[in-house]
């Protein structure tokens, strides 16, 4: 085995160009986020103020792809953790994976819609 | 595969900073990250009904989260996040061929941005949480 740059190699490609696309999405996402809710948000953080966000439908879009792109990122990674670990039941870890992903996308949906 | 093999990644030994090293603390991270997405959603899932309560929960969440031990927590946090993101973008820029001729150096830029933006933000919280 030799040294690894990174995850690449224990995903499949299209896993791995998703990997990619969802880390660029939360450079976006996350500066955002991080900006309204610790820096600016730190300062002027009310229920109102977070209340008036989640209601606006471009907000919602925007936590909803955010959402999206953290949880597949996450556990896609996590994924190839695991392969790399040398789990040899492929296709149970892919289910696994996309049950998790799939609820925990739902609750976090729940979540903004039940605030 | 053996052990030994299965837990080759978080092997540090005849490792260089900007290779394995990198790669084993983006791993890390990632998972701090991770967990801290459960974590978060486990926390929001107080403010549940915000909307006709008028609040309330909110409130009583905020004073937990804006206690000192939190934001020193948060702070790390941070930290946590600025490394896996600027390693991150190394990793993206590197998969389309963009300083992977001056490897290390592409790191330690990416570092040192890394830094400045962790700082950065420290300091808006610090202050924010300061002047309270």
């Amino acid at each position: 085995m030799t040294n690894q740059e990174s995850i690449k190699g224990s995903m499949a490609p299209v896993a791995w160009l998703f990997q990619l696309i969802t880390a660029i999405f939360m450079v976006f996402f996350l500066g955002v986020h991080l900006w309204i809710m610790h820096a600016e948000g730190s300062i002027s953080l009310t229920i109102q103020s977070i209340l008036q966000r989640i209601n606006d439908p471009w907000w919602k879009t925007f936590y909803i792809v955010f959402l999206v792109s953290v949880v597949y990122h996450g556990l896609n990674g996590l994924r190839g953790i695991v392969f790399d670990l040398g789990v040899k039941k492929k296709s149970l870890t892919n289910a696994l994976f996309w049950i998790v992903a799939i609820i925990s996308i739902i609750y976090g949906i729940y979540l903004l819609y039940s605030i | 595969m053996s052990l030994k093999g299965s837990l080759f990644w978080i092997k540090i030994k005849g490792r260089q900073i900007s290779d394995g090293i990198a790669f084993l603390f983006h791993r890390l991270t990632g998972l701090v990250i991770l967990l801290y997405l459960y974590i978060h959603f486990a926390a929001l899932s107080q403010l549940i009904g915000s909307q006709s309560t008028g609040g309330q929960n909110f409130q009583n969440f905020l004073k937990t989260v804006e206690s000192p031990p939190f934001v020193a927590l948060d702070i790390l946090l941070f930290l946590v996040i600025f490394y896996h993101g600027a390693n991150g973008i190394r990793l993206v820029f590197s998969e389309f061929g963009i300083g992977t001729s001056r490897r290390k150096l592409f790191f330690w830029i990416m570092m040192i941005l890394g830094v400045i933006g962790w700082i950065l933000l420290t300091y808006i919280v610090v202050k924010a949480f300061l002047g309270r």
